[in-house]
């Protein structure tokens, strides 16, 4: 049975493993044929930004693996304004194609949901 | 003294406690999250340390970001403080703990 999940990315990409890990949850359940959304939520945005050189720390590249992401008809990926703006990032500067809402829809965006998980 | 800033401002506090205690000669090197210290207006207005009036030269080298890091998250020094932050590589990190008689983690 097919449910609409959000998956929130709430940490930036390489600190930590919980963007990666975040990233295999929506791959396995998109096989499942899940209808996942992404919301990436605070620290979460740094995960957007182009010209991320990985290699440098020996990491996989974590924007490279969310621009897979279209392939399994996972499209509908979210950033708050509010989130960029504080961090001095322009929509220019992301990498992949995101749509940018307000903080004060983020409380509806997860009332659409059947359910949430937060990485 | 060197601190070294480990975590993003904006998911921790320790670069805040940082500032708070933090003397007018300390060294900083912003590493892993700390590197998004420089998407942080917070830090980069901050007096204590860009105090453009008197020791501009003497602040020189004083605040470093590890270039591997930086380079990893796809960030850049801002143009506004291109004189004041320096990249650094993992030599130049040595170096810099040599250089100060202490050396303290902020993770």
């Amino acid at each position: 049975m097919t449910k609409n999940i959000l998956v929130i990315q709430r940490t930036a990409p390489y600190g930590s493993s919980l963007g990666r890990e975040g990233l295999d949850y929506v791959l396995t359940s998109a096989a499942y044929d899940q209808n996942i959304s992404l919301l990436f939520l605070g620290d979460g945005a740094f995960q957007l930004l182009s010209n991320q050189q990985s290699k440098h720390i020996n990491l996989k590249n974590q924007l490279s693996a969310l621009e897979v992401l279209p392939l399994y008809d996972i499209e509908n990926l979210y950033v708050t304004q509010e989130d960029l703006s504080e961090r001095n990032l322009s929509q220019s500067q992301l990498g992949i194609k995101v749509i940018v809402i307000k903080r004060a829809d983020v409380h509806n965006l997860i009332e659409q949901q059947d359910h949430v998980v937060g990485f | 003294m060197l601190h070294l800033i480990q975590k993003s401002p904006f998911q921790s506090q320790c670069l805040n406690e940082c500032l708070k205690i933090a003397g007018a000669n300390d060294s900083f090197l912003l590493m892993l999250d700390g590197v998004y210290a420089l998407q942080w207006p917070d830090f980069l207005n901050n007096k204590l340390i860009f105090n453009d009036s008197e020791n501009t030269d003497k602040r020189l080298q004083k605040i470093t970001v590890l270039e591997d890091d930086l380079l990893a998250r796809g960030l850049v020094i801002p143009e506004t403080h291109k004189d004041s932050i320096v990249a650094i590589n993992y030599t130049q990190f040595v170096e810099l703990t040599l250089n100060n008689s202490k050396t303290l983690s902020w993770f």
